[in-house]
């Protein structure tokens, strides 16, 4: 399944196959193999809560090198403004975004920025009851998206067919350069500053887009690290962002937060975050027992974004900062528009389910596999230890039967009944004697 | 056709309502079956559940299958139903005013099974029970 980029990789030399990840992977894609973690490719949706649990920080995610930007002759960058979380001096956001200036970017915009542009769009799409799937869920955490392509592919409708705010600001602040500039396409280099390796994925194969919108994505971790390094070594006290943020109370709030309450006020909004309250609402979704739900702002991270894998700060922290930083904003601000505002919210193509390969293409023999699953699940122990390597006992029948390389003796529990038996009669054997033994010679020489 | 799975159903348990339903609808997905498909499966076997938990003292859901349909049957013990044409009609509840006034009750339960299903048979006795059996063609991926 190599048509699927992931960000998410095992580094097999650090990995000591604890089963860790495998007892909080969402969606049962990590498997341990010869005494190693590895993922499946078509079930990972980069969520990253794997790497947050890896004891021996086994598992990382692919982002670019910050180098990378030299490759253009314009250099613009969307951020994601939980970066401003991670500072405690975080009352003057301008001197922080300055430094993105230092490091040599000619443009600089928040994903808010993209809140602000799509918000009343979002707003009439909801108003438009002739938009029947409710509740639409927002397309913002990709690993949400992936999660309903892979988990849920019933549900496809429900996510919001418009641009996701990232992927907004990328646009705007692309088209705006090019109008203020002149400058050509292939000469600007755009790059994200993420907060999840979900986002990476999203970057390099976007799911609702012919072609990617960004060049490269930084990891937010890394960022804050380089620029701690700049803020210890450089006086920076005169770089200061002089240009306004084009953001309001709202967009900041919302693209950080996914605080989404106050705005499309006419319609039942909901917050959902973390990735197992998500799972749990999308399986009431499916079964019909939502209703009444317009809209649902859904996040894979506890926090939402701020919450995000590469971020350092607690995120209750860093949610008090944002929190503060979103009073001093304006309620409405002015946006200047030099293109249509619905172009650059409107989705290159229809996202497609992405369901798990069946377990056979012919429904006859798919059934005979399924019943020989529940057979071999039936007789295995149901502890879900993880010992043999698959998250739970039923995934383990399920490789046994899909014809991977595992047998049902890598469950302990069966391997050790197993060896009772067999030395049970190892020792009954070794008992018995044979016509043309001479038993005398068993006896104690008197 | 072989019976893959059967419930028990308590009358009067809003609060499990949906389980065995949702049992159904993750056999059918881990076959891999069209996703519109099972979603009829599913809202179909769900107003059936629903059925017998608002109506009937007990009942069963029983899943059968083989490649080219699935079948459902709810079974209840329960009052039965007086006048089955008049509750095939849309809209058409035995819910009190309130009841309807707190969300439940909107008469949609037996015309949506209709709805989503490719064929269904009523059998019921009054004092004794109900009986529904649906089936449901697979169309073809």
């Amino acid at each position: 399944m190599s048509d699927y980029f992931h960000a998410v990789y095992v580094d097999q030399n650090r990995c000591n196959g604890c089963t860790r990840c495998l007892r909080v992977c969402p969606t049962q894609a990590m498997r341990i193999r010869h005494g190693k973690a590895v993922i499946l490719e078509n079930k990972c949706i980069d969520c990253g809560e794997c790497m947050r649990v890896c004891p021996q920080k086994a598992i990382s995610a692919k982002v670019d090198a910050l180098e990378m930007i030299s490759g253009y002759k314009h250099k613009l960058l969307v951020y994601s403004p939980v970066f401003f979380g991670q500072f405690r001096k975080f009352d003057n956001v301008k001197k922080i975004l300055g430094i993105f200036k230092l490091l040599g970017f000619d443009d600089i915009i928040g994903v808010d920025t993209g809140g602000v542009i799509i918000s009343d769009i979002i707003k009439s799409f909801l108003k438009d009851r002739k938009n029947i799937y409710r509740p639409y869920i927002s397309t913002n955490c990709p690993a949400v998206v992936r999660l309903i392509q892979v988990k849920f592919p019933s549900l496809i409708n429900h996510l919001l067919p418009l641009r996701n705010l990232m992927d907004v600001a990328g646009e705007y602040i692309k088209h705006n350069y090019k109008e203020q500039t002149g400058v050509l396409d292939d000469e600007i280099g755009l790059f994200y500053l993420s907060p999840c390796p979900a986002k990476v994925v999203a970057i390099y194969q976007p799911e609702a887009e012919e072609k990617r919108i960004f060049n490269g994505v930084f990891s937010l971790g890394d960022m804050y690290n380089e620029i701690r390094r700049i803020m210890e070594k450089q006086d920076f006290a005169h770089f200061e962002l002089e240009e306004t943020i084009l953001s309001s109370k709202f967009a900041l709030r919302w693209s950080a937060l996914g605080d989404v309450e106050n705005k499309f006020n006419e319609s039942v909004n909901l917050r959902i975050d973390g990735i197992q309250n998500a799972i749990r609402f999308l399986e009431r979704l499916e079964n019909g027992e939502v209703k009444d739900i317009d809209f649902v702002d859904m996040y894979s991270c506890d926090n939402a974004c701020v919450g995000g894998v590469f971020t350092k700060e607690d995120a209750f922290i860093a949610e008090y900062r944002i929190k503060k930083i979103a009073e001093e904003l304006p309620d409405n601000p002015e946006i200047p528009l030099p293109f249509d505002r619905d172009e650059i919210c409107s989705i290159g193509m229809p996202l497609k389910p992405r369901p798990i390969s069946p377990l056979d293409s012919d429904i006859k023999e798919a059934l005979k596999k399924m019943k020989k699953i529940e057979e071999v699940n039936r007789l295995l122990p149901q502890l879900n230890c993880g010992m043999c390597g698959c998250p739970t006992c039923y995934d383990l029948a399920e490789d046994i039967i899909i014809g991977k390389d595992v047998s049902i003796y890598d469950c302990p529990v069966i391997l050790k009944e197993r060896l009772r038996k067999l030395s049970r009669e190892i020792v009954q054997m070794a008992g018995h004697m044979n016509p043309i033994e001479d038993d005398r010679e068993k006896k104690p020489p008197t | 056709m072989e019976l893959l799975m059967d419930f028990k159903i308590k009358g009067g348990d809003f609060l499990n309502a949906g389980e065995s339903s949702g049992m159904i609808k993750e056999y059918l997905k881990k076959l891999g079956l069209p996703p519109t498909f099972i979603r009829r499966v599913l809202v179909a076997a769900y107003e059936g559940e629903l059925n017998v938990v608002a109506h009937a003292y007990s009942g069963t859901i029983a899943f059968y299958m083989d490649e080219s349909k699935v079948k459902v049957v709810v079974t209840d013990r329960g009052p039965g139903i007086p006048d089955i044409d008049k509750a095939m009609e849309e809209g058409y509840s035995t819910a009190s005013p309130e009841v309807r006034e707190m969300g439940f009750g909107a008469g949609m339960g037996l015309p949506n099974m209709k709805r989503n299903s490719d064929e269904m048979e009523i059998a019921s006795e009054i004092d004794n029970g109900t009986e529904v059996t649906m089936t449901f063609y697979i169309e073809k991926g």
